[in-house]
């Protein structure tokens, strides 16, 4: 038994479809090509007997380009967006089976061809004699779907003219489809480009609001530089990731600095870190300030994070380590304190807030380049006098209490301060994963979950720590700032460098020293936790740190300018051999079709009658003929547009008799059929 | 024309009888007229014996012969044997059931391929050769073969230069309901087969057969029909194509196909009609393509719907 569904998309339909696609995905030039090859099977006559195993080849083909592809993708280092990149690159992908379809003899593929064991199954049921379904499809509308999958991952799909554009080319496909009942299908169309319509912008309100609610629906688990979403109040354990984030390689002979800062904030409300500015600087995005670089040597670019520093800074004997890792746009970058200059990364900006967080803007997913650090001086600036020592009013009493029994407020200097709170930390807390004070979310009712923390539970993670740290020293008056990023800790003695996982992820403080007039690190952490992190070593996280190490270390050697010269060159000697096998083999086996659209008269003058004259009206509503259609059979679709069937069919006998008879009797039969073919030129044109 | 008279009344009389399968009784006699033999290939109760019976009877004086192919049937069952005569001393050859007008092959494919063999000669050449004698077959010999298109096991597949001595292979299929009703009211009280009067002597039927011969036929359309024939052998999915034989059938059914209509020319809409059936059982698919569900009567329909026709 043979299903069918073979009727294919409309002329042009395909080419336009791929035009569409390489305006929203980018790729004009490659959605171009692809467009002619496959539209030009209406003007080039060279076709192919491509059979089902043709189709299968095809198939493979188009596995083994979306693997290669897709390596490709993951070499490039996007770590969560693989899947999408290779379904913008679908139309590409599929290729080959399109083709098969548009230069093939047949109007369909037969499903069987894309499953390795339904041809062995095939066989076995003829064998056995047991009746089988074999399903057929025209693969152009497949090849349109694909399209649109890929169209609508792709970074312009964000914009208006996407959904135009999709709606447009579904309304021709199914207007070109459905001949009758065009208003209802109109109408049906107009309905769903409305609820499209409204949808879409239902999703992105809905989105918009999730978002400004606090709702981290982000997924890329990357640390926002404005907003840091704690733990607090939350229960049961936290779970971090085991991947290997970064890897930092001091200098010969030197230490990597003990915290990697990635963020720091200065607002704590309800359960959750924010920036705050005071009164002028009021937008986030605004207070970020692009640092310049200086060219000391060709490829060797410094940017300097310190508003006041000049040139000879960078030559200064300072402590230096490198990075490298995946980051992607906008991303904070985990540096010390006190960092001076960044140098050899590439990049296309970066920028610092007041608050010291660095932002940088790669060029490729994984960086790698020099820091130099240990300076006195720190990237900050000065404390703001009324936000670095905010406490939110249902916080104010129960910090009042415990920072009063502390006598903090009598110490004199900021040091002893810091020295009697990490005593106080030492001696009375205990640093627990396994979260057991539990606060709604938004609660402000007392006692918070840092009181809580403070007077009866007095265990927690970082944050609890920091966020208690924090406000006890503005409750001293002492300025202070809560920071995340990491906690260098994990060395790796076989290649000289020290792994920075999403375990080490940690909470502490920046301190303003007013006697250094400077701001220091202060992690109020016990010491404990170093422990409880690094254990749990086991072999699928080497297996998994090798894994990636090598990734990366490919990725950033293939984007060293020498080496990327080479593999561009073998990957287009790669592509090239392979089309020009395929071309050559397609070569081999081409048939040419008969150019000529009928055998009109062969080996005899052409027969003419005047019924041909009728061919170029009745194509504007019958459409193209195929090659195989005898002209009676194609003009007798006229019936279905209110023609008189009688005059057809006494035009079509006449038109037989004047053409295939070779002795015809009567004489003045020519002279009837102009006749009758003049009035039915004259019912089609009215029709 | 009196010819197209005369066969559209056989036609009728018979399509009395055969309800629903007005096409394939018109494929049917064309084979006839046109000096051919049909295979009739469906599943069992469409008709197949009926309409063989209904043909004979009704045909004024012919002789109808029905043979029940099985495994274990020899080719002399078919053309016949010589057996010495105790008193004269002499072998004395009594002829097989092929000395007739109309011959029944009754599940063909269930008798093994030399039984099958032995009816090549009488149906290529009307002519049977037995132990160095040749015995000439009546003017109206008509082979009606029948096979069934399911049954794999214990049948043995019709040699190739044997499909290629049938005209044409058709299909009866299962009639529509409103149909198959009238087929039951019908035989209420007894067989209509056995109500059907001979209303045409062989000596009309050959008639019929010399006038299809001379329905004209453009030259322009012998080279549509040479290239439709042609076209079978350039597809990779055709291990063995169709021989200038098919060609030749085709051309003849076309002209009969036109008497029916009363046309004194064959058309290219003919041509098409009848393709497929002309065509399609001579051609041997490489087994590959067989496996993938492509059948021959689709790589037929294909072509004829690829090869530019005359228009």
């Amino acid at each position: 038994m043979i299903h069918q569904r073979i009727q294919p998309p409309p002329r042009l339909f395909l080419g336009a479809a791929l035009l569409f696609w390489g305006a929203m995905a980018g790729h004009s030039l490659i959605a171009l090509i692809l467009a002619l090859i496959i539209e030009s099977a209406n003007w080039i006559h060279s076709r192919w007997h491509f059979n089902d195993q043709a189709c299968s080849r095809a198939w493979y083909l188009c596995i083994v380009l979306t693997l290669l592809t897709a390596v490709v993708i993951w070499l490039d280092g996007s770590r969560y967006t693989t899947l999408a990149r290779l379904l913008t690159w679908l139309p590409a992908l599929l290729f080959p089976l399109q083709f098969i379809q548009s230069f093939g003899f047949h109007n369909y593929l037969s499903l069987n061809c894309f499953y390795i064991f339904s041809q062995s199954f095939i066989k076995r049921n003829s064998d056995l004699g047991i009746n089988q379904s074999i399903v057929r499809f025209n693969f152009g509308n497949a090849y349109f779907v694909a399209i649109i999958i890929a169209s609508s991952l792709s970074p312009n799909a964000q914009q208006w003219i996407f959904f135009v554009g999709l709606v447009i080319l579904t309304s021709w496909l199914m207007l070109a489809n459905v001949r009758s009942r065009l208003f209802a299908m109109t109408t049906l169309l107009i309905l769903a480009a409305v609820i499209g319509l409204s949808g879409q912008i239902g999703m992105t309100a809905l989105y918009h609001w999730a978002t400004h609610r606090g709702l981290n629906l982000d997924g890329t688990g990357n640390t926002d530089p404005n907003l840091k979403i704690t733990h607090i109040g939350s229960l049961g354990a936290i779970k971090q990731s085991h991947e290997m984030l970064w890897r930092v390689t001091p200098k010969a002979g030197q230490m990597p600095p003990r915290l990697l800062r990635t963020a720091s904030y200065n607002r704590y409300k309800g359960v959750n870190w924010r920036v705050q500015y005071p009164a002028p600087l009021s937008d986030n995005e605004e207070s970020y300030r692009p640092l310049d670089s200086t060219d000391l040597a060709v490829g060797n670019s410094f940017y300097l994070l310190r508003e006041n520093m000049i040139r000879k800074d960078i030559t200064k004997p300072l402590s230096e380590f490198g990075i490298r890792g995946a980051a992607m746009t906008g991303d904070p970058l985990p540096l010390p304190g006190n960092t001076s200059t960044l140098n050899n990364f590439l990049l296309n900006e970066v920028d610092l807030n007041p608050l010291g967080t660095v932002r940088i803007f790669p060029i490729k997913s994984i960086i790698q380049g020099k820091v130099r650090w240990n300076d006195d001086p720190t990237t900050e600036a000065p404390p703001y006098p009324k936000e670095d020592l905010a406490i939110d009013e249902y916080e104010m009493e129960g910090i009042q209490e415990v920072a009063g029994s502390l006598g903090l407020k009598q110490l004199a200097t900021t040091t002893e301060k810091i020295k009697r709170l990490r005593e106080f930390f030492d001696s009375e807390f205990d640093y627990t994963r396994h979260l057991t004070i539990g606060r709604a979310f938004s609660s402000k009712n007392r006692p918070t979950a840092i009181e809580t923390f403070l007077t009866t539970n007095k265990k927690g993670h970082c944050e609890y720590f920091a966020t208690a740290a924090a406000l006890l020293l503005r409750a001293a008056d002492v300025p202070t700032r809560y920071t995340v990023g990491f906690s260098v800790m994990e060395k790796n003695p076989s290649h000289d460098e020290w792994i920075i996982r999403g375990t080490h992820a940690h909470a502490w403080t920046r301190v303003w020293n007013k006697e250094l007039q400077l701001w220091v690190d202060f992690d109020p952490t016990p010491g404990g936790w170093l422990i409880d992190e690094t254990s749990g070593h086991n072999w699928m996280r080497s297996f998994y740190d090798r894994y990636q190490r090598i990734k990366e270390d490919f990725f950033l050697w293939r984007n060293e300018a020498g080496n990327r010269l080479a593999v561009t060159l073998v990957m287009w000697i790669l592509g090239v051999v392979i089309v020009l096998y395929v071309a050559i083999r397609l070569k081999k086996s081409r048939v040419v079709v008969n150019s000529r659209k009928s055998m009109r008269g062969v080996g005899k003058p052409v027969i003419k009658t005047p019924l041909h004259d009728l061919e170029k009206t009745a194509l504007k509503i019958l459409g193209k003929r195929n090659p195989g259609e005898t002209f009676v059979v194609w003009l007798r679709k006229l019936k279905d547009y209110r023609i008189s069937e009688a005059k057809l069919e006494e035009a079509c006998a006449l038109h037989q008799q004047l053409r295939f008879d070779p002795s015809p009797d009567e004489t003045n039969s020519e002279k009837k059929l102009l006749q009758i073919a003049r009035d039915l030129e004259k019912q089609i044109k009215d029709s | 024309m009196r010819e197209t008279e005369l066969a559209n009344q056989l036609e009728q009389t018979i399509g009395e009888v055969i309800r629903g399968q007005a096409e394939t009784i018109r494929k049917v006699l064309a084979c006839m007229f046109a000096g051919g033999h049909v295979l009739l290939e469906d599943f069992p109760g469409t008709g197949k014996t009926t309409l063989a019976k209904a043909l004979a009877k009704a045909i004024c004086g012919a002789e109808f012969k029905r043979v029940q192919f099985t495994p274990d049937l020899l080719p002399s069952d078919i053309l016949g044997v010589s057996v010495l005569d105790p008193r004269s001393q002499e072998f004395r050859f009594h002829k097989g059931p092929v000395f007739t007008d109309i011959l029944l092959a009754d599940e063909i494919n269930r008798a093994s391929p030399r039984t099958q063999s032995a009816l090549l000669e009488a149906m290529g050449e009307r002519q049977v050769s037995i132990e160095g004698e040749r015995y000439d077959l009546d003017g109206l010999f008509f082979v009606i073969a029948t096979q069934n298109p399911i049954e794999f096991r214990g049948t043995y597949p019709l040699p190739e230069a044997q499909m290629d001595r049938f005209s044409m292979q058709c299909q009866l299929g299962y009639v529509s309901a409103e149909e198959e009703a009238k087929i039951l009211h019908d035989q209420v009280e007894n067989h209509p087969v056995n109500s059907i009067k001979p209303m045409i002597s062989r000596e009309q039927i050959l008639e019929i057969s010399a006038a299809s011969r001379k329905i004209r036929f453009s030259d322009e359309l012998r080279h549509y029909a040479v290239s439709l024939v042609g076209a079978t052998r350039n597809i990779p999915e055709v291990q063995l194509a169709a021989s200038p034989r098919a060609s030749l059938a085709l051309m003849k059914i076309s002209q009969v196909i036109s008497l029916f209509e009363g046309r004194e020319f064959v058309t290219p809409e003919v041509i098409q009609a009848v393709a497929t059936d002309v065509i399609a059982h001579r051609l041997v698919l490489a087994p590959e393509s067989k496996y993938s569900g492509v059948n021959a009567r689709q790589i037929v329909a294909d072509l004829i719907k690829n090869t530019p026709v005359p228009i």
